[in-house]
């Protein structure tokens, strides 16, 4: 008997334990399938608001307008998290460097934090997870999460790429074409722009994932594997290859296939309940990006002072993006169209969404930014 | 009458508990009270499953992983038995490596393994080292515990009768022993399917490690949780097949 009810009580324990795993979501999900009940109305209403509210010229009254709104929308202590890159991106880092976040919320009840992640795909696992309410990075781990039913936005860019992505190969490799890469060892980043900047680039040439042999590694581990000879190619920044350039050569840059859009990506059950607070972690993007196209070299001081990288390797970082916030809607649902179904095609995704339904200017326009 | 009455219902708890935490689970997904965009349901891993196996990606990484596991498991299993043997059988051997084992064993082998890799490369040997260690050190250290049970009366009377060490070994240690080393052996399989997914998650182009890694990275859950499942499963089919061979064998150890 005694036996029996020890049974019991462990599959309960064990059954509590497997609820609480997803109990952090639960309530997300839940309140998310509320918010939809509710998001004709507030669309609606979103809408009535902005016509009433001036345009935004970013004019200290609008900046103040904001605040206030934003305030008012929050009831106690509010903590956002955004999650950066390591050894990429300059908004948070000079964000935090210049003191802007300081400037922008600390006469507020909000708790600023900034997290630091390896990559585009595990910053958005920790939001898909409640750990963070924004990110960074390119569009394809959000479409990746978006896919399989995490409801995230795209509110506004923050640069675009300008050869800043490349693949690389070991000179003695062989590989002088695409079509070399049949049978060879290609390290990349599963999940991220480069995978699909990868597969794109070798669709064009009729191979595909089945062609080659994909060692998936972060970039410091690519970097090792094509010095120590384990892969033949890889796939890296521009600024990353800087450290290979003696041992490889650039075969093809990632402008060639698609477009390099870094976003700012949002928990859209966040966004919704703290639309004016949103728009004023946009308006916090602007000044940071805004302040890293005036200020080239103290940027990119900032840059190696966080990430440790060489001179040579920040400035490239730096030269390879094109800066600016103001969102290219057109580019950017077209872009985000192609992989999609590039994504749907290749077996990356199942799930086929609308990429107009990816992006919201709700925020960016609260902001007072204009479109491109 | 009693007794298989007990064997009834305790087959029963045991078949009857794991499927009613999965009823469970496949409700609460069903009702929205868990998110299954982050943890999926048991029939949508099933589904993952059967189009995984459709494709012929799981029996592919699954065959990779089991090669590397079987042969890091090998080398794991012999070290750990020769080297079990001579620190329980010599005082000497024992004293000169208990340290390094006691600094080196609790280290958890998720922490080497970007060691490994760079010492040893991406191939499959930093992988196999990387599992044979896993599987070491359980091995080794139930080894050491049998000798150390071992009835001293059998190897005073061993001694009596003029027999050397390596016929103590032969007829007393290692028949003494041997129950033991299965049990090393079984915890030295799950460990080295550890070993095997700490060392494919960090660098491969294949396997269930890979693949759980590949599915984190995409952000298909339903992926990642099958390879957990299958390496569980896996576990428990070997272990429930090495504690029937040890009843079988060891008939007379009852």
């Amino acid at each position: 008997m005694k036996k029996k009810l020890l049974c019991i009580l462990l599959a309960a324990a064990m059954v509590a334990g497997l609820t609480a795993c997803g109990s952090a979501s639960t309530e997300k999900q839940v309140s998310a399938e509320e918010e939809k009940d509710e998001a004709a109305e507030d669309d609606s209403k979103e809408s009535e608001q902005t016509a009433e509210e001036p345009a935004g010229s970013g004019d200290s009254d609008d900046v103040d307008e904001l605040k206030a709104a934003s305030e008012a929308e929050i009831e106690g202590e509010l903590t956002i998290s955004v999650g950066d890159h390591a050894s990429d991106e300059f908004v948070w880092k000079v964000a935090q460097a210049k003191g802007f976040i300081e400037e922008e919320f600390d006469e507020d009840n909000i708790t600023f934090n900034v997290e630091t992640f390896s990559g585009g795909p595990t910053i958005y696992e920790a939001l898909a997870g409640g750990s963070l309410q924004f990110g960074i990075g390119s569009t394809d781990p959000i479409i990746n999460y978006v896919s399989n039913g995490i409801d995230i936005k795209i509110i506004s860019e923050l640069e675009i790429g300008d050869k800043n992505m490349l693949i690389a190969v070991a000179k003695d490799s062989g590989i002088s074409t695409l079509e070399d890469l049949a049978g060879k060892k290609v390290a990349c980043s599963v999940g991220t722009f480069r995978h699909n900047f990868l597969l794109t680039a070798l669709k064009t040439v009729d191979l595909t994932a089945d062609d080659f042999e994909l060692l998936n590694l972060q970039t410091n581990d690519i970097i090792t594997a094509l010095q120590a000879g384990e892969a033949d190619a890889g796939v890296l920044s521009a600024n990353n290859y800087a450290k290979v350039s003696d041992i490889a050569d650039v075969l093809a840059y990632s402008d060639e296939y698609k477009t390099n859009y870094h976003v700012l990506g949002v928990d859209n059950e966040f966004a919704k309940k703290y639309p004016y607070t949103t728009a004023r972690v946009i308006r916090l993007t602007k000044t940071a990006i805004d302040w890293v196209k005036e200020n080239r070299e103290e940027a990119i001081q900032i840059f190696i002072d966080a990430t440790g990288v060489d001179e040579a390797a920040a400035t490239i970082a730096y030269d390879t993006l094109a800066f600016g916030v103001e969102l290219d809607t057109e580019g950017i649902i077209s872009d985000t169209s192609a992989t999609i179904q590039f994504s749907l095609d290749n077996g990356i995704i199942t799930n086929e969404f609308d990429a107009a339904d990816l992006l919201d200017d709700t925020y960016i326009k609260l902001a007072g930014i204009e479109e491109k | 009458m009693n007794r298989k009455k007990d064997r009834i219902i305790n087959n029963f708890i045991a078949v009857a508990v794991p499927v009613g935490i999965l009823l469970f689970w496949e409700i609460a997904g069903r009702k929205g009270w868990i998110n299954t965009s982050i943890m999926s349901t048991p029939s949508i891993i099933a589904e993952n499953f059967l189009s995984l196996w459709e494709k012929g990606t799981l029996q592919k990484n699954l065959l990779i992983s089991s090669r590397r596991v079987l042969i890091g498991f090998a080398y794991g299993t012999i070290a750990g038995i020769v080297l079990g043997i001579l620190m329980g059988q010599f005082e000497k051997v024992n004293k000169a490596f208990a340290v390094i084992v006691g600094v080196l064993r609790p280290i958890p082998m998720i922490g080497w393994t970007p060691l490994f890799i760079l010492w040893m490369g991406l191939g499959e040997s930093s992988k196999i080292t990387i599992i044979a260690i896993s599987a070491f050190w359980s091995v080794l250290v139930n080894t050491i515990d049998g000798i150390q049970s071992v009835d001293k009366r059998y190897l005073e009377v061993a001694s009596m009768l003029e027999k050397g060490k390596f016929d103590n070994i032969i007829h007393i240690v290692l028949p003494t022993i041997a129950p033991n080393i299965f049990t090393g052996l079984r915890l030295g399989v799950s460990n080295a399917w550890r070993g095997v997914v700490a060392a494919e998650m960090i660098a491969a182009t294949a396997g269930i490690g890979y693949m759980i890694s590949f599915a984190r990275e995409m952000a298909q859950p339903a992926t990642l949780l099958l390879g957990l499942v299958i390496i569980g499963l896996i576990c428990l089919v070997i272990d429930s097949v090495i504690l029937k061979l040890q009843k079988i064998i060891f008939k007379w150890n009852r």
